[in-house]
């Protein structure tokens, strides 16, 4: 540092010693500069949740949750307490972001106040939230249920007095998870981008990847929570399964369990913080699994006036019977013989989008996909950006020289140019199986297009167009690369190819989500789905589509029928190109409670993901109508509770606060979770810290040459 | 010391100075250029497709298409309204590449012309450091490629920090929200907070 000490010695002589060390204190403090100054660290101690919107520093609330959860066969009715709590002196109004899971249909919704109970309504969204406000205005206790995305909802309530609590008690109706023999149910905790490494429903996946942490909160203090603020949750769980279990078991947090006959009771150790999801996964005894069940209920779960006692009453009225039904397709041993080849076809983008880390992971996914190949696939690869460029013309066998040939191909990939998808797309599906190419006992090839991309389109809808038209036997599978892709494009784009939607977000994942994706797709169990009465009229079932199942996963279906009396119905597809049929006679049918909300769930479901920006608003007001009628929060429909009494004298004062969602345990920052774009560059820092290194420069310049002011003279007195 | 050893270190010093400034002033100065004369390219591609109703790119290894043409309108002092800043256009896709040239249109939320939250982000040190000066009831004109205006006006403001992807969210009505990085003065990259404005059309 020789040289900044002669310069300052320098500028102690010669009188310019302001502006140096002005120079250099900007120079160091811009790339310091740290976030916007305005939370002062007094304020803060320890255990205190702060955060501050523009200038004001406000406290969040406190928040208790009580999760009850009621299991009973395949079915599970949760119910959960949020308690507000309002530890200032100030009246409040208080917001609660929080996660339920995709398949929840959340029908109920009470505001307690002390010993009160007022029983929600379920209105549109709109008028909910006009309801909500005026009492907000007017002083009164309110609260309110909406549902922000489809498994992200938010609780508010109004005037919450001080040093009071408020408590919000929701219900929903959920479906176990049951694959592979395994039962497990999940219950989110945290919001955030979580891959999690089970095998549960891979085409929701990315529905999770949100992440949700309040804007106006510094993160870092998030992390300074100590475990008696913030959100604790008790869970407290019955599972009376019909059957013995033998292992319970919760992935991620300590709990206590005990059994009375086949009832068993699982309930947390403790209070836990809510940073991540709870997963809890039982087993049956072997031979004890259920190959079929069905579930029914006569009449709606909901009617307008509902009795808040009981937030389940069943009425007459509506004679309908709404039936759930859980079916395991046979298994069927694969032989040697028996294997089905298949056509893999890879496209890969390589636009400019693509660029750094989503090529690399792309590239390494294409190298696990060709090493998975069985010799008795063919493949091909197909790169795209503005143009298209094939590995071959034609699909290759998978033997070691056509593999080399691919690697090759794979490791000249590079991104860069525009991105046009449907010659892509037109190209992957052209039906390169001749008819001759079916095995040996005669059955065909299956045609498998994986699709990997970032889906940073915007002709949407002529690429679903190109999709359903051109499809054919062929099955489209979608891989979401790179930190935020186009994840609703790539789902829907999947579930019109009659395919799944796989979201990769980190290079170590890429293996294992592709080599999980090729082995469950390596041999589809049951294709063509149908459901259909003995006289062959169709009823009124969803999902309407029912997609191919794979090993191991049990086909759920929801029906409504219009009489009293339950017909036998037929499920029909094809196993290994073989036709197949079941008669569904109901005789074993469970009685059950939730069952129509189960069906209104599956049918909005199904409507939103077909929805499109032609359809949307008829599809807005199908969903309004189910909402209505089922007594369901959806995106079209909120629960509002509102007391009658005005409880805030100055409810015009009241203060806003949020209640802080946990950063899920081990997440950075910036690191995983999804991000709003980042919209500055140095360029500002890199220009003035250039310009002044050059004054810098020119000064010692003149200095050398003895042509500053001043310094001439002193030279002149030294002599 | 020997003095011709003094003044050869001096020398380099000052040389190494100097160079290690020219280095940052080039590489500060080609990010403010890009963004500036990225513009006229875009322009052009702009009205090309005004023209024809085509997509162009502005040069022929983008990756992208302009979408939009954007002006701020400020309330003055005599009660009128003036530009602030001259006219944005705005590139489709808003990558790392595509805001280095232009305020961008994020693909995730609405097209322009359609109905929702219409997303668009811009660099804070070049085209967007104009939304420090706006106000609420400013007014925002948004040509769309077809030639068609559409006024905003501004709603709202509000920092939030990076993670608050909920000002993403699709919204039933329509409504245009643009993105920067606050604070505007801070000089460094990487910064943590958003500026949100939010505008509703007028109709």
């Amino acid at each position: 540092m020789c040289w900044l000490s002669r310069m300052s010695c320098l500028s102690n002589r010669l009188g310019y010693q302001k502006w140096f060390i002005s120079v250099l204190l900007v120079i160091f403090t811009a790339t310091v500069q740290a976030s916007p100054s305005g939370a002062t660290d007094e304020d803060i101690t320890q255990g205190t949740l702060v955060y501050f919107a523009k200038d004001k520093v406000i406290q969040a609330l406190a928040m208790d949750t009580q999760v009850s959860m009621d299991v009973s066969g395949l079915l599970n009715r949760v119910t959960v307490k949020q308690v507000f709590i309002n530890d200032t002196d100030q009246w409040l109004n208080g917001r609660y972001v929080f996660p339920l899971p995709e398949n929840a249909a959340v029908d109920s919704m009470q505001l307690r106040i002390g010993d009160k109970i007022i029983a929600g309504q379920i209105q549109p969204k709109k008028q909910a939230i006009k309801t909500f406000e005026t009492a907000k205005k007017q002083g009164k206790q309110a609260s309110l249920l909406q549902q922000q995305r489809r498994n992200i909802f938010t609780s508010e309530v109004a005037n919450l007095g001080p040093h009071d609590q408020l408590v919000v008690e929701l219900s929903y109706q959920q479906t176990l998870d049951f694959n592979d023999g395994l039962f497990s149910l999940r219950f989110p905790m945290a919001i955030t981008p979580r891959y999690h490494p089970d095998n549960t429903s891979n085409k929701d996946k990315q529905a999770l990847a949100i992440a949700y942490i309040d804007p106006t909160v510094l993160p870092n203090r998030v992390a300074e929570t100590s475990k008696n603020q913030g959100i604790n949750v008790n869970m407290q769980i019955t599972i009376d399964a019909g059957f013995t279990l033998n292992i319970i078991n919760s992935l991620y947090h300590p709990i206590k369990q005990s059994v009375n006959g086949q009832r068993y009771t699982v309930s947390f150790e403790g209070k836990q913080i809510a940073d991540r999801d709870f997963v809890l996964q039982w087993q049956a005894d072997v031979g004890a699994l259920p190959q079929a069940a069905t579930f029914y209920q006569t009449g709606k779960t909901h009617t307008v006036a509902v009795n808040p006692d009981d937030n389940i009453t069943i009425t007459a009225g509506d004679q309908s019977v709404y039936s759930l039904v859980m079916l395991m397709p046979p298994s069927v041993e694969v032989s040697e013989q028996h294997l089905i080849g298949r056509e893999l076809i890879l496209v890969i983008d390589t636009s400019g989008s693509m660029s750094g880390q989503s090529i690399v992971q792309a590239k390494q996914a294409l190298q696990f996909a060709i090493a998975g190949l069985r010799d008795i696939d063919t493949f091909n690869i197909i790169e795209f950006n503005q143009d298209i460029s094939l590995l071959s013309p034609e699909p290759l066998t998978a033997n070691s020289h056509n593999l080399g040939l691919a690697n090759r191909f794979i490791s000249t990939l590079e991104a860069d140019g525009g991105t046009e998808m449907a010659p892509a797309i037109q190209a992957a599906l052209v039906d390169t199986l001749q008819s001759e190419s079916v095995n040996v006992l005669g059955e065909s090839m299956l045609r498998q297009v994986i699709f990997m991309t970032d889906g940073a389109v915007s002709n949407e809808q002529q690429l679903y167009q190109l999709i359903s038209d051109q499809l054919g036997d062929s099955r489209f599978f979608t891989v979401g690369i790179g930190s935020a892709p186009n994840s609703d494009f790539m789902r829907r784009a999947a579930s019109m190819g009659r395919g799944t939607f796989t979201y990769i977000g980190k290079e170590t994942e890429v293996q294992q989500k592709i080599e999980q994706l090729l082995t469950k797709i390596e041999q589809p169990v049951l294709t063509n789905i149908g459901l259909y009465y003995l006289d062959g009229s169709v009823p009124d079932y969803w999902p309407s589509t029912i997609s191919d199942l794979y090993q191991n996963e049990p086909l759920w279906v929801s029906i409504k029928s219009p009489s009293q009396l339950l017909q036998p119905m037929i499920v029909s597809g094809n196993i290994n190109g073989q036709y197949w049929q079941q008669q569904l006679d109901f005789t074993d049918n469970q009685p059950a409670r939730g069952i129509d909300l189960l069906w209104a769930n599956a049918q909005i479901t199904a409507l939103e993901l077909h929805k499109n920006a032609a359809s949307g608003p008829r599809v807005n007001k199908q969903v309004e109508a189910l909402g209505m009628q089922y007594h369901l929060v959806t995106s079209q429909t909120s629960l509002v509770a509102v007391d009658v009494t005005p409880v805030n004298p100055m409810s015009d004062t009241t203060i806003d606060t949020n209640v802080q969602s946990h950063l899920p345990h081990g997440l950075q920052v910036g690191n995983q979770a999804q991000i709003l774009p980042q919209t500055a560059t140095s360029s500002r820092l890199w220009l003035l810290i250039g310009f002044s290194l050059l004054g810098l420069g020119i000064l010692h310049f003149l200095w050398l040459r003895q042509r500053l002011p001043g310094q001439v003279l002193v030279i002149e007195a030294n002599v | 010391m020997k003095p011709s050893l003094h003044a050869k270190i001096h020398l380099w010093i000052m040389a190494l100075i100097i160079l290690v400034g020219l280095g940052l002033i080039a590489q500060g100065g080609y990010m403010q250029a890009k963004a500036h004369f990225a513009q006229f390219l875009i322009e052009r591609a702009f009205e090309q497709t005004l023209v024809d109703n085509q997509p162009h790119k502005p040069w022929s290894w983008a990756d992208t298409h302009p979408v939009a043409k954007m002006r701020l309108l400020q309330h003055n002092a005599q009660g009128g309204q003036q530009p602030l800043g001259q006219d944005l256009y705005v590139l489709a896709g808003a990558s790392g590449r595509n805001l280095a040239f232009g305020p961008s249109l994020m693909l995730a939320g609405a097209g322009v012309g359609e109905q929702g939250n219409m997303i668009i982000a811009g660099h804070r040190d070049s085209h967007f450091m104009r939304l420090q000066y706006v106000n609420v009831g400013d007014m925002i004109e948004l040509y769309s490629a077809t030639g068609q205006l559409q006024v905003y006006q501004i709603t709202a403001t509000q920092v939030v920090h990076e993670t608050a992807t909920e000002v993403l969210d699709q919204t039933e009505s329509s409504k245009l929200t643009l993105i920067t990085c606050y604070p505007f003065d801070q000089l460094a990259g990487n910064a943590e907070y958003r500026y949100i404005v939010e505008a509703t059309p007028l109709v």
